[in-house]
């Protein structure tokens, strides 16, 4: 049985031609989420951990030569890929659109992570080991995930859930921009904004209407809740 | 029951099956425990938490941050959304505040050395008998022999140093490792100002860029960011266009919309033609253009004709013309420049030729344009002139002739950040009495007689009055967001309570009760973002808002008039011959670890470099044909040999570096600072030439050659880039789509 | 060991494997019950645990007592995630004053006032502990059972039982998943696994 409270749908618009890639999403978001070191051996192992994180793509050769960002997180796909794979139902889409990771449903079967085409979902191969001094910043309000789980992006849903009580305490409804997750909130050039598709006039809805807006990977047919604004380029090679 | 071995065997499995199985059932200890805190001041509720506004120590920048503080500690740094210059946005660095602050390494009491000079020996004492001991090196020293150096310190701490200085007679120097001075001195030249302009890129229509690095390290990224944001896609504005000239692919020539290289050291002949073109088709301000030549129109600019000038840069003539006539076209336009082109020997003479260009396009003080920063309205340090290179050398000659006697370091580590050819490190050893305040051991506090624990910035009083300001008055407060951690202590206060042990004129009481003196000068204007009848009203609302503003107080007094443009060109000289050190060397600061500043934080050790995707160690970006010819390949290790030194590091073949330069980013090579830092990757100062700028006498960095010798090693090169399968990217379904809109 | 005769052997194998199969049984069966219920008290297992400081709620609660609401001590029960423990300097705003009124109660004020004399916290031994991964917010649930027209303590009451009547305190309700979710399906509170699990 739900409830009756307003239903959101969360999503997030990615403008690419503002993003620089300079990636303070990337800081924001492992201060936020209490995501482990990653050492130096973890990404020669190819396993380190980043939520979210900028991917480069090199076009042509010295001199007419071009680098494209583009930061991808988990896209919170409406038909997730890595949802039906989950032999225990750890992995599940919310009525607020969100693809919630249950950390105590979760035994590690890692089909999650095959499955996810954009490869946002992280494993714990190692139990996470902080020094005791560096412990005191862990985030109260995030879980410190053990090794043999899966994790991802939650769209802080921390941040969610406080600014909606904060809002119920307060008795109003939710406004557009009231919060952000940590890593629309650090953006310096704004390129990712956050909030409700089923809310017409929320900055993150009409974004999505520009005409610029399409989806990552899109012919899987995934639905994601990331809509990307293509990069303009007015040299490109049409 | 016998002992056999299959009986052990049962016994030994069910030992096992029963250590995993109830190992798992124990609760931590300190989950068990509640506590009742002795006492519960308002702010630290369990469970509660409290948003404080400070600043960020962490870049030069000086962004107002929000600090989230959870039953006394700091949980997440966050931009301040009203603080005028950064507006809620911060960059990676700020964030990493926190690891500084929680540093596992952090210096917990005050270290006496006890071993030789550099053996890392030290034996902890209390605070007052290093208090003590501080007092009386300082008291019974020559105070002309003693130096301060510290790194820019802004606002009240500055003032707090530099008053300690004077009335002690000690000398004060700041210290940055890749100098502004180039950047100030032609700023002062061309615009006739003491403090650094404000860029208002979100409202350019053009932006030309000539090797700074503006979104990523240079000058004011966070600030820069915002801006740009607009200038892509601000609502109600066409895209505007960035044209990035540079001898080096930077995470901002990434972002132009085109690459134009030039010969490194060669921008400002480029900038010059450009004027050329601008003047000679009378495309500009005329009676700018008048000033500028001396009346001489385009004749004055003669020896730059775009076809001479392409011989010498390397740009074709009409892309010069292009360039030209599109900037005077697309107004508001904006040309700014720093990094490359303030790194060579004419450093001075390409910044004054590209800030002039301004001129041209009435862009001087208007909207879109270069912006000036009113002068701080409190008497505390409000640009930060910092040591030249040639001071520097001098400061080595005077310590190997014994004419120092003891130095005082604070948060600036020379050691590592000048290039060893200054021979600073051996000429810093020979100093009879070191004493360094830090939080972190770092290479030149390692040296000291006594260790002080330093507080970060999350933890001390202080202002800042950031440089260059967002074009109007701006002072930034800083307060303590946790209590010091251990025994820590603010250098400001420690810097006081010293004076007033020698008995100086200084001011007296603690840095807050300084700042608070500070405040209450804020609240007699009164105007402003905070004001208030009281001081104590006001004090609540600055701490509050973390700082004071007035949009109002613009920078006034009269337009600057334009200098006289350079009628001949100035090359650049390098050290090493091009037979025998066939490249030139680019070196470049970190994004994350700016020029090693920020190596001890895991965070940002553990950030990918935007473009090569390193992390946690040094590399050398070399053009991917120069490396498969010379056969070398991603991971190999090679010698960087220049005529001062060699550094060992592994090879990133790229394809965007000029075939005939390398670069390598600062940042790693410490030998002391952390288990972060430590022993991890190679320092490019090392080899660097102690080359300076003809005019500044500043540190030019871009000016050194150097060759590549294999090792016929090679290693796994830790980076993000293959971490995660990159996208397959088809014609209609690319990963990053992208429209000519 | 055992004796030759083979008879008696067979039995005293049956009956020493019967009692230890029960005994293993009733093992099994407590760790089941535990995992899904409070753990059932036997042998002092599942005791509320000894406090630092005999802490007798009743003294404090009952109306003819001290007479103190909930929040005069729990102070951010309505207002954030942590009911929160008051601090020691709010026990001495009346203990400054207030003695006990038998012998071996103010044994227990003595040492509460040594403890404030040294400027020391006092660790009180958990009784509530929430299964893991779980995030638990006391607020949305005092605003709701508080708007719903129940009083502090009987809104406290819910889950943690007639404290005012407890000597030494003890859970009383398992506080596992399953109580959680029955009384969210009962109040048509959201069920979602994101609700609590993040």
């Amino acid at each position: 049985m739900t409830t009756e409270r307003p239903r959101h749908k969360w999503g997030m618009v990615v403008d690419i031609d503002r993003c620089t890639g300079c990636e303070a999403c990337v800081v924001a978001c492992e201060s936020e989420n209490n995501e482990p070191i990653s050492e130096e051996g973890h990404f020669l192992q190819r396993r380190a951990m980043e939520w979210i994180h900028v991917q480069r793509y090199w076009e042509g050769e010295f001199p007419e030569v071009k680098a494209r960002f583009i930061p991808v997180l988990c896209q919170h796909c409406e038909n997730a890929p890595c949802e039906p794979v989950c032999p225990v139902y750890a992995t599940y889409h919310n009525n607020e659109g969100l693809n919630v990771q249950v950390y105590n449903r979760c035994v590690g079967t890692r089909y999650c992570a095959n499955n996810c085409p954009y490869q946002v979902r992280f494993f714990n191969h190692w139990e996470p080991v902080w020094p005791e001094s560096l412990r005191n910043q862990l985030n109260s309000d995030v879980t410190v995930r053990s090794r043999g789980i899966m994790e991802k992006c939650t769209f802080c849903v921390q941040r969610i859930r406080r600014a909606e009580r904060q809002a119920a305490q307060d008795g109003r409804e939710l406004k557009d921009m009231e919060f952000q997750p940590a890593c629309a909130q650090a953006c310096p050039t704004s390129a990712l904004v956050f909030g409700d598709l089923n809310n017409q006039d929320s900055k993150v809805s009409r974004m999505a209407k520009d005409q610029r807006h399409y989806k990552l990977l899109e012919e899987l047919g995934t639905g994601p809740n990331v809509i990307y604004l293509k990069k303009v380029d007015v040299n490109a090679h049409a | 029951m016998e002992v056999t071995r299959r009986n052990f065997l049962k016994a030994m499995g069910t030992v096992t099956l029963g250590t995993v199985v109830f190992n798992a059932c124990r609760w931590p200890e300190e989950e068990l425990l509640v506590q009742s805190p002795w006492e519960i001041p308002e702010d630290m509720v369990s469970g509660v938490d409290t948003f404080y506004a400070t600043q960020c120590g962490q870049c030069p920048d000086g962004a107002g941050v929000v600090v989230r503080v959870v039953e006394g500690r700091a949980k997440k740094i966050e931009g301040n959304p009203d603080f005028p210059l950064n507006r809620g946005k911060h960059s990676a660095r700020c964030e990493a505040g926190l690891q500084a602050l929680y540093h596992p390494d952090r210096i917990q009491t005050p270290l006496r050395r006890s071993g030789e000079r550099g053996s890392g020996q030290f034996t902890p004492i209390s605070w007052d008998e290093a208090h003590q001991e501080l007092v009386r090196e300082l008291r019974s020293r020559n105070a002309s022999q003693v130096v301060l150096v510290t790194q820019p310190l802004p606002g009240h701490l500055g003032k707090v140093v530099h008053d300690f200085a004077k009335a002690y007679g000690g000398q004060h120097i700041q210290f940055e490792p890749l100098e502004r001075t180039v950047l100030r001195r032609a700023v002062k030249e061309v615009f006739g100002q003491d403090r650094l302009p404000d860029f208002d890129i979100g409202k350019a229509q053009y932006v030309l860029s000539f090797g700074a690095d503006f979104l990523g390290t240079w000058v004011s990224p966070v600030r820069h960011s915002i801006g740009y944001g607009e200038f892509r896609q601000g609502e109600g504005r066409r895209r505007g266009t960035l044209v990035q000239v540079d001898s080096h692919f930077s995470l901002t020539t990434a972002n132009a919309d085109e690459w134009v290289y030039v010969r490194p050291g060669t921008e400002g002949i480029l900038a010059l033609s450009i004027a050329h073109v601008i003047v000679s088709e009378g495309l500009g301000d005329r009676a700018a253009a008048d000033a500028l030549t001396g009346g001489a129109g385009a004749q004055a600019l003669d020896a730059f004709r775009p076809q001479r000038a392409e011989q010498l840069t390397g740009v074709p003539a009409a892309k010069v013309l292009e360039i030209a006539r599109a900037f005077a076209a697309n107004r508001p336009s904006l040309a700014l420049g720093g990094d490359s082109p303030a790194s060579h020997t004419n450093g001075l003479f390409n910044l004054i030729a590209i800030y002039s260009l301004n001129y041209l396009v009435g862009s001087v003080g208007k909207e879109g344009g270069v912006i000036f920063n009113p002068a701080s309205p409190l008497a505390v340090p409000d640009s930060s002139s910092t040591a030249t290179l040639k001071e520097w050398q001098g400061l080595v000659e005077r310590m190997r002739r014994g004419e120092v006697s003891a130095a005082v370091v604070r948060g600036a580590n020379p050691v590592h950040g000048l290039p060893a050819a200054t021979g600073f490190g051996e000429a810093f050893r020979q100093v009879p009495y070191i004493v360094g305040f830090a939080t972190v051991m770092d290479e030149t506090s390692a040296l000291a007689d006594l260790v002080l624990p330093d507080t970060t910035y999350l933890e001390e009083w202080g202002s800042v009055v950031p440089d260059p300001g967002p074009g109007h008055e701006v002072v930034g407060f800083q307060q303590p967001v946790v209590r010091p951690l251990y025994q820590a202590r603010s250098f400001g206060d420690e810097l006081l309570s010293v004076s007033q042990e020698l008995g100086l004129e200084l001011a007296q009481g603690t840095m807050r009760e300084f700042l608070l003196e500070g405040a209450g000068k804020l609240q007699g204007l009164p105007r402003g973002s905070v004001r208030s009848a009281t001081v104590e009203g006001f004090w609540k609302g600055v701490l509050q808002r973390g700082g004071w503003w007035d949009v109002n107080a613009k920078a006034n007094g009269d337009a600057p008039r334009p200098p006289r443009l350079p009628t001949q060109e100035k090359l650049p000289s390098y050290t090493g011959s091009p037979t025998e050190f066939p490249f030139s060397l680019t070196v470049f600061r970190s994004l994350s670890l700016a020029e090693g500043q920020n190596a001890h934080l895991p965070w940002l050790q553990a950030l990918p470099d935007p473009l090569t995707t390193v992390v946690w160690r040094t590399w050398v970006e070399v053009n991917t044909r120069t490396a498969a010819q010379m056969g070398l390949k991603l991971g190999d290790m090679v010698e960087v040999v220049s005529p001062q030194g060699r550094i060992m590091v592994p090879v990133y073949p790229h394809p965007a570096v000029h075939p005939d330069a390398v670069a390598i980013p600062l940042g790693q090579g410490h030998t002391a600072y952390g288990r972060y830092a430590q022993d991890r990757g190679a320092n490019v100062l090392s080899i660097l030439a102690p080359a300076v700028e003809g005019e500044t006498g500043a540190l030019a960095w871009g000016a050194t050659r150097v060759r590549l010798v294999k090792t016929g090693e090679s290693i796994d090169l830790a980076k993000f880039e293959g971490m995660v399968p990159a996208f397959p990217v088809s014609e209609e379904e690319a990963v990053i789509q992208i429209t000519t809109l | 060991m055992l004796p030759d005769n083979l008879q008696i052997r067979k039995v005293a194998l049956a009956v020493g494997g019967l009692v230890f199969s029960i005994i293993a049984m009733l093992v099994v069966g407590y760790i089941i019950w535990s995992w899904w219920a409070l753990p059932p008290k036997v042998f002092g297992l599942g005791a509320a645990p000894d406090q630092p400081i005999a802490f007798p709620h009743t003294v404090h609660v009952q109306p003819d007592k001290a007479g103190l609401d909930c929040q005069f001590c729990h102070r951010t029960v309505a207002e954030d995630a942590v009911a929160s423990v008051p601090a020691v300097q709010q026990c001495m705003y009346c203990h400054k004053v207030v003695e006990g009124s038998t012998e071996l109660a103010q044994a227990e004020i003595d040492k509460l006032q040594q403890v404030a004399q040294a400027g020391e916290p006092i660790n009180w031994r958990r009784v509530h502990r929430l299964p893991d991964h779980t995030q638990f917010v006391h607020e949305p649930h005092v605003r709701f059972f508080t708007q719903q027209g129940l009083g502090t303590a009987q809104t406290c009451a819910t889950c943690h039982g007639d404290v005012g009547a407890m000597v030494k305190l003890e859970q009383v309700r398992s506080l596992k998943m399953g109580d959680c979710v029955d009384c969210h399906r009962q109040y048509s509170a959201p069920t979602d696994c994101a609700t609590c699990h993040y």
